[in-house]
């Protein structure tokens, strides 16, 4: 038997991490309306933070908080110039940026390993017994993401979560309403970005191991499929996304045994699959998963 | 009377076009005061310069004797100074009392760090505002759509819940772009009822309006803008008359 209960804790565990990295990206664009093509970077960020102030000497429960920090920072050292453009030419900025960082962790050797990457770092829950650890990494992802949820929802459902979604709507209603909108649309980069952060560095623990090939900008699409799965501005839906998501990747891993094709073949097959069942989720229930159907209808 | 809005020179080009060509007018407070002038006039623009959403190329604004013309749009809603939309901007996927309780300034619950560490305070605020909004909801005959979305709403609907979603800023001014345009004549009525009853307590209205007829009924002074100027201002009566007001809406024929 293939599928054994290693293979489901590294499943859940990925899709933990995951489902953080879209919370994040649905923060932004579900709730606020910002195109962001470039939620991989602050994944890298934070992870690449976390590991070199490690090896700097830094203890790794602090070196966590400061890569989070950081990878926040990040998100809104972009925002600053880059929100005055709208919409789609923000996305280009994004995803430009997100290339400058993997490009520089391929090639800042002296800071980043380069291509070889960073391992030797500390990693939390140590003192967990080594055929532990998979379950304790487990129950800590999956805490994190109660946790971020949570967070997330207390604020959604506050008056500032109001106003972010005013802009989602319509900034030129929020400013003649008296809200500094520039000020609200850094703020949730600046939280999103801390998110993807910590899913960066849970992402780094469970590797034990750092590769600037982790972060392509194929990742951030993977968010942006486990948003729209779910239903944008859904964050119970974004959870259920990112299920559904690692688990249809999880399997079509496998395959490779019982398929007549090679596996890089399959690789892209995987994205053609997915890309398909986007088309048709998109016709038949265009508001994703657990999405509000009524609201969709107010489109015009 | 005492000026509450003054608009001093007002200028502004886009690209070589001039919309507002040195612009100077005042609103006294406590009135409906009326902007009236053929399309392209600049009145959008001009509506668009006092709120902030353009800066001008020269002139000054004051508003209840502050200089304003370089504050952003927010700033000038805290001054006490809001706006409408020509084409009503509901916040679509927001319920009703949502657009409202979005409103009122300074909220604890705005900031990013009060919703979590304090939530009680922030708690006991939403319930001030719901109550506000929910008195507002009322008086403008919303009550039964406060849990539907705005995007539900009827044309007519959504210029009333714009006009309350003003109101809960506690504006001392509201400028209204013509928020008759589009609504049936018993909804006018009544929404010209609600702005002469809430002028009685003290609000101070700037319209931009087609409706010349209503304008003759709600105003006590009427600018008229033709070409990015004001080219005649006076009591209704008087602009109904006047010369280059009727040349500015019909077209000056030229004999000969």
């Amino acid at each position: 038997m293939a599928i054994g209960i290693s293979y489901i804790i590294s499943l859940l565990i990925l899709f933990g991490i995951y489902a953080i990295f879209a919370l994040g990206l649905n923060l932004e664009w579900g709730f606020t309306g910002i195109l962001n093509f470039g939620h991989v970077a602050f994944f890298g960020i934070g992870a690449y933070s976390t590991v070199i102030l490690n090896q700097m000497g830094v203890p790794i429960y602090i070196a966590i908080v400061a890569g989070i920090i950081i990878a926040g920072l990040f998100g809104v050292l972009v925002a600053l110039p880059a929100m005055r453009l709208r919409g789609d030419y923000f996305a280009i900025v994004t995803i430009g940026f997100s290339e400058i960082v993997r490009y520089f962790m391929l090639n800042e050797e002296w800071l980043t390993g380069g291509p070889l990457g960073l391992r030797d770092f500390d990693i939390p829950l140590s003192f967990v017994p080594s055929q532990y650890y998979n379950i304790a990494m487990l129950i800590l992802v999956l805490a994190l993401l109660a946790l971020t949820y949570l967070i997330l929802k207390a604020l959604i459902n506050s008056p500032w979560g109001r106003v972010l979604k005013s802009i989602r709507e319509d900034e030129d209603v929020s400013k003649a309403l008296g809200k500094n909108v520039f000020r609200y649309k850094i703020q949730s980069i600046a939280l999103g970005s801390a998110i993807a952060g910590l899913a960066g560095i849970l992402l780094a623990f469970n590797h034990k191991y750092l590769n600037p090939n982790y972060y392509m900008p194929l990742i951030t699409f993977y968010a942006w499929i486990i948003v729209i799965l779910g239903g944008s501005g859904n964050n119970k839906g974004t959870i259920l996304g990112a299920l559904i998501f690692w688990t249809f990747m999880s399997l079509t891993r496998f395959s490779p045994g019982y398929l007549p094709i090679s596996s890089t073949d399959l690789g892209a097959l995987r994205m053609v699959i997915i890309g398909l069942l986007l088309i048709v989720l998109m016709m038949y229930k265009p508001e994703g998963l657990l999405g509000n159907k009524e609201e969709l209808k107010l489109d015009i | 009377m005492d000026t509450i809005l003054s608009v001093k020179n007002l200028k502004k080009t886009f690209d070589g076009i001039t919309a507002v060509d040195g612009c100077t007018l005042d609103v006294e407070k406590g009135t409906i005061t009326g902007l009236i002038g053929p399309n392209g006039a600049g009145k959008t623009t001009l509506f668009n310069i006092i709120t902030g959403f353009y800066k001008p190329d020269s002139g000054e604004i004051v508003f209840k004797n502050k200089k304003i013309d370089q504050l952003p749009t927010y700033k000038i809603t805290h001054q006490g100074l809001v706006r409408t939309f020509q084409i009503t901007k509901a916040l679509n996927r927001m319920k009703v009392i949502e657009n409202l309780m979005l409103s009122p300034k300074k909220q604890t619950g705005e900031s990013l760090i009060w919703p979590i560490f304090n939530p009680k305070k922030v708690g006991k605020e939403e319930e001030e505002i719901r109550d506000k909004a929910m008195e507002l909801l009322e008086f403008f005959d919303l009550m039964e759509l406060k849990d539907e979305y705005a995007g539900a709403l009827s044309g007519g609907q959504k210029k009333l819940l714009e006009l309350a979603r003003a109101l809960m800023t506690d504006p001392d001014m509201i400028l209204l772009d013509e928020v008759f345009a589009g609504v049936n004549p018993t909804l006018s009525n009544k929404l010209l009822d609600y702005i002469k009853e809430l002028r009685d307590d003290g609000v101070t209205f700037f319209l931009i309006e087609h409706d010349i007829p209503l304008v003759m009924e709600a105003c006590q002074e009427v600018y008229v803008m033709s070409e990015g100027k004001v080219i005649a201002k006076g009591e209704p009566e008087e602009i109904k008359n006047d010369q280059k007001v009727l040349d500015a809406y019909l077209g000056v024929v030229h004999e000969g």
